[in-house]
């Protein structure tokens, strides 16, 4: 059996979760550039390109993202270094349409240093209005890809120099005009329809999150720029509290509500409890949530802070009770509803088992055949269920922490992806597959136990 | 043949004897009617005016300008005078607001003209009808149900099948295939995909979007045919054309597996994120591609069975391909507890869907789906019908799918023939 789970482990878990990480990092790719959030965040008006520069570097942005990458013979290898996205999706669209990549560049570069001497603050004033004018216009002129709007653009351009007295301005703009011209010339399109493969190595930005996860970095929240491991610590503790009194509950209910519906099938206990049970299941929790809050019996506002006198833990625990029920409620009746429906099923599963049968022929009281044979053969499929619980531990409840306003996983989990926070998005999508994962691994082991007829091999 | 109609007619009968089911079945089938017609029902345009002089139909040229990618001029039909009129049911439209009205329950007095006028389920503080943001709201989930679970049939069906057909060992392909069709697949997606993307993602309306798309697919499909002629053409030589294994089985179940270790309201939050704000279109896709693997699970295991039944030997017997005994043959035989999967799967989307709306995840308009309305309720807990009807709806909804599952699950089930 060792060896099946050493298998398991080696030849299922580790490729699983490798590819779910690859499937989620990658994904990441088409994000939006958080580089402008992360310093409005840590400088606030003070923020320049300084800045944005230093935290490029930090998140290593300038990397390749993964190992290898396929493109077409247009891209030169170090394309990736080029990570803004107002610059970088220009660039890529000229390359789409001309295939020439050093012409290209040229007449980037240009653009850009006719920005700078346009940038130059000025001692006479008296071309103020020109130069901002055409600062927009060639900053809008970075921007464009096609052809008539670039020609327009520059011919508008051109007008505005005409009326100034600093020629220099007109000759940058002629020389500006001569490489767009010299792209058009050279083109080679057909590039574009010869694919390309690069090796990146190990110098790319999966590899170093990959790295970083195993030695458990998880990095620093875009948001609050605080390392995401304290933060997730602080955030379970609620989720795992509110979770396992909710898990709990549900089993300890379920199981007995399941057998006696079982027992008495077909009467009227059995057709009360399944019509409640029924309405429970696909009675949304998040609305029954609100109903509660809306007719008063619910206070809104969520868990207040601690106060500092409390001490112990069941202290505090008993000071946020009146605030906990309801949460526990909602939390524990769509699992009640589920365990003892399924329970049920089971129980009905085996009574109709020649075994029982047998039980009955030998003589045995209904109570010992219940007891004895079929509520522990009923028993084992609801067991196994137990390892899905794992990541439901740790992960809450999304909708219901919002509603009850309780700081927990679901509702870091919620910020994140409304904040684009990838570090805590990543985190928290991988600690809970690996959850899903290892619980799969406890079904087995649970199942292994609670049926000595099953022996792993494989 | 014969056979297979008398099957379908036996669990038609047992599904008729479970009265819940039937009942759930017409309500189903009256909420589809009133998604299908919402735009009749609830429309701040008449169906049929005659407007100075004129006769027209405000909602059918909607339809026309939606075709052809134009956009409808607003007009104030509310108010306008019209020598002859036919309007909807519920003459607003959840997207406009009452300017009169606004933040009145079901029961105040409202400030309209005559009980025609009347906000029957209340006004939100906006001034958005609630009746017609529920008649809207019916539409949106009935068509994310179902159409994300036909996405994920669809895959399911399909992966589920290969893998429980196929199983390890019988797909088999010459050598220099198992090198030239993956090899393809990425010629494919870089010629189909990578170099037309600037193409796809500019196309200016949905018909030229699904032209691009159209014209993609057919360059995918000529790599292909490529591929397999070449595949053909070294086939000559003895050395290419050895026979290999492809464990699909093994592939597939690695797949579903890897979709199975998220949890899936976290892998559509983060498809979410990426999105920034999810279209309808989009929900879809998203709740189709994570629970396509329950699907996939049942063909899978049932598929595991029926192969070895006589008549699939049969069918090789007689010389058919194994892709027609699979398509034609076997993956029929299995599709019936795929039904269940599907009822109860589009319950699962529906609450989905009203989750998202709710998180305000979602880019439909917040009035007009069922989670959204939800969500206006709960900013203000004192307005108890934007919290009680969706509520309501979404319940009847649901549970209508979760018992029609049930009857499904106990008409198809052979142990309680009687």
């Amino acid at each position: 059996m060792l060896q099946y789970f050493l298998k398991r482990i080696f030849f299922l878990f580790i490729p699983t979760i490798l590819l779910v990480s690859v499937l989620i990092f990658l994904l990441s790719y088409s994000q939006a550039d958080p580089t402008h959030s992360i310093c409005a965040k840590e400088f606030g008006s003070l923020c320049n390109e300084v800045h944005k520069k230093r935290i490029r570097k930090e998140l290593r942005m300038d990397w390749p993202v993964f190992y290898f990458s396929i493109n077409s013979q247009v891209y030169p290898d170090t394309f990736h270094r080029i990570v803004e996205e107002t610059e970088q999706e220009p660039l890529d669209r000229l390359l789409n349409q001309y295939g020439n990549w050093d012409e290209i560049s040229a007449y980037h570069a240009a653009l850009k240093s006719y920005q700078v001497i346009l940038d130059r603050p000025k001692q006479d004033t008296s071309n103020h209005y020109v130069i901002s004018n055409l600062g927009s216009k060639v900053r809008r002129l970075t921007l464009q890809t096609k052809d008539s709007e670039i020609l327009h653009t520059l011919k508008y351009s051109k007008l505005l120099c005409k009326d100034s007295s600093q020629q220099f301005l007109l000759a940058g703009l002629n020389n500006i005009t001569r490489l767009y011209e010299n792209i058009k010339t050279t083109q080679t399109p057909h590039k574009n329809y010869i694919p390309a493969f690069h090796w990146h190595g190990s110098k790319n930005q999966y590899h170093r999150w990959l790295v970083n996860f195993i030695h458990l970095d998880f990095g620093k929240s875009y948001l609050s720029r605080l390392p995401v491991k304290t933060e997730i610590r602080e955030h379970t503790y609620w989720t795992i509290i509110l979770s396992a009194i909710s898990i709990i509950l549900a089993y300890l209910i379920a199981l007995p509500l399941g057998v006696i519906a079982a027992i008495k099938k077909g009467s009227r206990t059995d057709k009360l409890i399944n019509i409640i049970l029924f309405a429970l299941f696909s009675l949304p929790n998040f609305w029954l949530a609100t109903m509660l809050i809306i007719f008063g019996l619910a206070p809104a506002g969520g868990l207040p802070p601690f106060s500092s006198e409390l001490t112990g833990f069941w202290e505090k625990f008993f000071s946020q009770l009146q605030h906990l029920l309801l949460p526990i409620f909602c939390w524990t009746y769509p699992a009640l509803a589920f365990l003892s429906r399924q329970m049920r099923g089971s129980m009905l599963q085996v009574l109709q088992q020649d075994f029982v049968k047998t039980a009955r022929a030998k003589g045995l009281s209904n109570n010992v055949i219940i007891r004895k044979h079929v509520f522990r053969n009923a028993l084992i499929p609801i067991i196994t269920m137990f390892g899905g619980v794992l990541p439901r531990l740790f992960a809450g409840s999304i909708i219901l922490e919002i509603i009850f306003g309780i700081p927990g996983m679901g509702k870091y989990l919620f910020e994140a992806v409304n904040s684009h926070d990838f570090p805590v998005l990543f985190a928290i999508v991988m600690l809970l597959s690996i959850l899903t994962v290892v619980g799969y691994l406890i079904s087995d082991i649970l199942y292994a136990i609670s049926d000595p007829r099953i022996k792993f091999k494989k | 043949m014969q056979e297979q109609q008398s099957y379908w007619s036996y669990v038609k009968q047992q599904f008729r004897q479970n009265r819940r089911a039937v009942v759930s079945l017409y309500i189903v089938i009256f909420l589809s009617l009133i998604g299908f017609f919402a735009d009749f029902l609830a429309n701040d345009k008449p169906i049929i005016v005659k407007h100075q002089g004129q006769w027209q139909s405000p909602i059918f040229q909607y339809y026309g300008d939606l075709l052809n990618g134009k956009k409808t001029p607003f007009f104030d039909w509310q108010n306008a005078k019209c020598d002859f009129v036919i309007r909807p049911l519920i003459p607003y439209h959840p997207k406009r607001k009452d300017r009169i009205n606004r933040l009145k329950s079901p029961f105040s007095s409202q400030n309209v003209t005559s009980f025609r006028w009347r906000h029957w389920f209340g006004v939100s503080k906006d001034g958005h009808d609630i009746a017609a943001g529920m008649i809207h709201g019916t539409r949106i989930a009935l068509s994310v149900g179902i159409i994300a679970m036909l996405i994920a049939a669809f895959i399911g069906i399909l992966l589920g099948g290969l893998a429980g057909f196929f199983g390890d060992n019988q797909l088999k392909t010459s050598r220099i295939g198992g090198f030239i069709y993956p090899l393809f697949l990425i010629i494919a997606f870089f010629y189909g995909i990578y170099v037309r993307r600037y193409s796809i993602s500019d196309a200016s309306s949905t018909i030229s979007f699904i032209g691009q798309l159209f014209i993609s697919v057919l360059i995918i499909f000529a790599i292909f045919i490529i591929g397999w002629l070449l595949v053909r053409l070294f086939n000559f030589i003895p050395l290419f054309a050895k026979k290999i294994n492809i464990p699909l089985d093994i592939i597939i179940s690695r797949i579903i597996e890897v979709f199975n270790a998220i949890p899936t309201l976290v892998f559509i939050l983060a498809f979410v994120a990426l999105l920034q704000k999810a279209s309808i279109f989009n929900i879809m896709v998203i709740i189709g591609l994570v629970s396509w693997t329950a699907i996939a699970r049942f063909i899978r295991g049932e598929l595991l069975t029926v192969r070895s039944l006589p008549y699939i030997e049969a069918a090789h017997a007689l010389g058919f391909s194994k892709w027609r005994v699979m398509f034609r043959h076997a993956i029929p035989n299995a599709l019936s507890p795929v039904l269940i999967t599907l009822s109860f799967g589009i319950a699962a989307s529906i609450l989905l869907e009203a989750g998202l709306s709710f998180l305000n995840l979602s880019s439909t308009p917040i009035t007009m789906s069922w989670g959204g309305i939800l969500k206006l309720g709960r900013n203000s807990p004192d307005l108890w019908w934007l919290t009680l009807f969706p509520g309501l709806a979404i319940f009847i909804t649901v549970t209508c799918f979760n018992l029609i599952g049930e009857g499904l699950t106990d008409a198809l089930d052979p142990k309680l023939k009687k």
